[in-house]
């Protein structure tokens, strides 16, 4: 039993475009808000979107606030309690150990009426858990993104909701331009969006979908809103191994897959995401056929080999994807976004070869580090310290 | 359970002249992150075959906080790569192929004593045979690159100490919070051990770096490990 929504889907959705995922107008709850992990990714999360969140729960701790550089963040006991205080929202992000990831997004669900999203950070939770999670929004018409969802942001809005992608200075990572990125990965959703700044290219909305047994928001649902978002042109997908989310798509806009993990294969159990494991039909041999016929190209693209079509191409290694999909926008006479940022050549920071007599290749000079925050006494002993080949 | 397969099943001659349906053969999974099946109480014998003693060991410290996913890939292989996140698990070890001694998932931020007991365990089983400890995984979102290098660096200095050196090439491949200072943490002990290394950040592409390990472990493998080892007096 669900709620109708948005499309023809035979199961709840809500989200109509891409742009409605990370909103300056979303309100937002953090349960466990002073946990360790939220502790560290909250602020930032809070600031960079200008203060969309309105309160968070931690039991016992009423009265205590998380402080950020956008404000102090009220904490309650409960949701209940938060709201009787007087604060709305519409968003729900959770950060709560996966045995009470279940109860907390019933209780976000049965106390707040006006709740429209959930993004559940937790990984690790139970597939039977999951399943009454789906079951529980599906009949309120909440769409959940995650489980282990490391978060969704927007370059255009400057949001940035849930997890911690782009880590510290999101600002660095998330550039506007007109690519959307899906990944289920939540630590290559940054790095994608990092390596296509590389060809020029910015993005407008990024998904974290996580890559549990159970992906709550998948594939099917952010192509729809993608061909309804006016800002995107084309999209960059990270797919692992697992599931059949990826098959019969109906993209309207061009499309970079990258689908990693033919080694799965091999095994009997998963490891590293939980839901990355399946068998002949939905391995990664058979998802790179599935963007194949997508895309209408019959082979792997590579820098020697560059297969592509208009609607896109298909890739094993996300190195590859900046110069894939700059290939296919020229087929559609799309510009890139602004001028290339940086490159994804080898730049040894640190290194010591010990007086060894190493080939060429091994011996890569090492280049002053990049990072923009380093303290001055930091950097004169980087300087100090970088050995001499 | 999160499969069930029952296979074949047989028709058998019932009461009536009916049929009845058999399972001849049952096969089931279970969800390692639910513990209601534990209730069960199923024999340890039952799984024990599924996981190798490193597996194992490795598993005792699986806790959310911090992931501790080990699948032994190649256990004569030469390149030990401590990686972090699910998706760096897969590019990585798709790439590293059999060279590759184990994939491995040690994201998901854990605290220095799990990092340290993770290391030091797989060092225990594995760093002797090693061309290339090979510390890898894409940009960081909130596990704290220094307290994780800090942890490796350390496990790897106490194996030296407890174990000898071992003739080996480290290369590095990571970026995220406290980058610089993990870095210089690692480079510090690789100093004071002797060893060859480089280290590249979040600004080089993961892929070039695997091959960078893979061109190492090449040369380890033609006659550069025996150049290491004189080099950090190691004889024998």
């Amino acid at each position: 039993m669900y709620q109708q929504g948005v499309g023809d889907f035979k199961y709840f959705v809500g989200t109509h475009t891409l742009e409605q995922i990370a909103t300056r107008e979303d309100r937002v709850c953090v349960l466990n808000i002073l946990g360790g992990e939220s502790r560290s990714v909250t602020p930032t999360s809070h600031a960079f979107s200008g203060g969309n969140i309105v309160f968070g729960t931690s039991p016992g701790r009423q009265g205590q606030v998380l402080k950020t550089a956008a404000g102090e963040v009220p904490v309650y006991n409960n949701v209940r309690e938060g709201l009787l205080a007087g604060h709305e929202f519409n968003t729900g992000v959770v950060y709560l150990p996966p045995s009470g990831v279940r109860d907390g997004v019933a209780e976000l669900i049965r106390v707040n009426p006006k709740l429209k999203k959930i993004v559940i950070v937790t990984e690790k939770v139970a597939v039977h858990d999951a399943r009454e999670i789906r079951a529980m929004a599906q009949q309120a018409g909440v769409d959940i993104f995650g489980a282990n969802c490391l978060g969704v942001a927007d370059a255009w809005n400057r949001v940035r909701i849930g997890g911690a992608l782009g880590g510290d200075a999101p600002e660095e990572s998330l550039l506007k331009g007109s690519i959307a990125v899906y990944s289920n990965s939540g630590n290559f959703t940054t790095t994608i969006a990092q390596y296509l700044a590389t060809e020029g290219w910015g993005t407008t909305t990024s998904v974290s979908s996580g890559k549990d047994v159970y992906i709550h928001f998948a594939l099917p649902e952010f192509v729809y809103a993608l061909s309804n978002d006016r800002r995107s042109k084309a999209a960059v997908v990270y797919v692992e191994h697992g599931g059949y989310y990826e098959q019969e798509l109906p993209f309207t806009k061009p499309v970079v897959a990258c689908v990693v993990g033919r080694w799965k294969g091999k095994l009997t159990r998963a490891v590293g995401h939980a839901g990355a494991l399946g068998g002949k039909g939905d391995d990664a041999a058979a998802k790179e056929q599935w963007f194949q016929d997508t895309c209408g190209v019959d082979e792997i693209f590579t820098p020697e080999n560059p297969v592509v079509s208009a609607k896109g191409a298909v890739v094993t290694n996300i190195a590859h994807i900046p110069l894939a999909l700059t290939k296919v926008m020229e087929l559609n006479n799309q510009k890139t976004d602004f001028a290339p940022k940086g490159d994804l050549s080898l730049k040894p920071w640190f290194g010591d070869s010990r007086g060894l007599e190493l080939p060429e290749e091994l011996a890569l000079p090492v280049e002053e580090a990049t990072t923009s925050k380093l303290p001055l006494w930091l950097s004169r002993w980087v300087v100090a310290s970088l050995a001499v080949l | 359970m999160t499969t069930l397969e029952l296979n074949p099943i047989r028709m058998m001659p019932g009461k009536g002249g009916r049929l009845v349906p058999v399972a001849c053969d049952f096969k089931c999974g279970f969800d390692r992150d639910d513990p209601r099946w534990e209730r069960l109480k199923l024999p340890n014998h039952l799984f024990a075959a599924d996981y190798s003693d490193f597996e194992q060991e490795i598993n005792q410290l699986r806790t959310y906080q911090g992931q501790s996913d080990v699948y032994v890939i190649n256990d004569s292989g030469t390149v030990l790569a401590p990686t972090f996140g699910g998706g760096a698990n897969s590019a990585v070890t798709e790439a590293l192929g059999d060279r590759a001694i184990i994939s491995s998932d040690f994201g998901g931020n854990p605290p220095y004593e799990k990092m340290h007991d993770v290391a030091r365990i797989s060092f225990k089983h594995w760093l002797k045979q090693s061309n290339v400890l090979f510390v890898i995984g894409g940009k960081s979102n909130n596990t704290d690159i220094e307290t994780t290098f800090r942890a490796m660096a350390d496990a790897l200095r106490d194996y030296f100490n407890q174990q000898g050196p071992v003739p080996l090439y480290v290369v590095i491949g990571r970026g995220g919070p406290n980058l610089i200072r993990g870095m210089g943490a690692f480079k510090d002990t690789l100093d004071a051990l002797g060893v060859p290394y480089r280290m590249f950040g979040f600004d080089s592409a993961m892929s070039e770096v695997v091959n960078y390990a893979l061109a190492t472990d090449e040369w380890m493998r033609n006659g550069g490990r025996e150049q290491v080892a004189e080099k950090m007096g190691i004889s024998g």
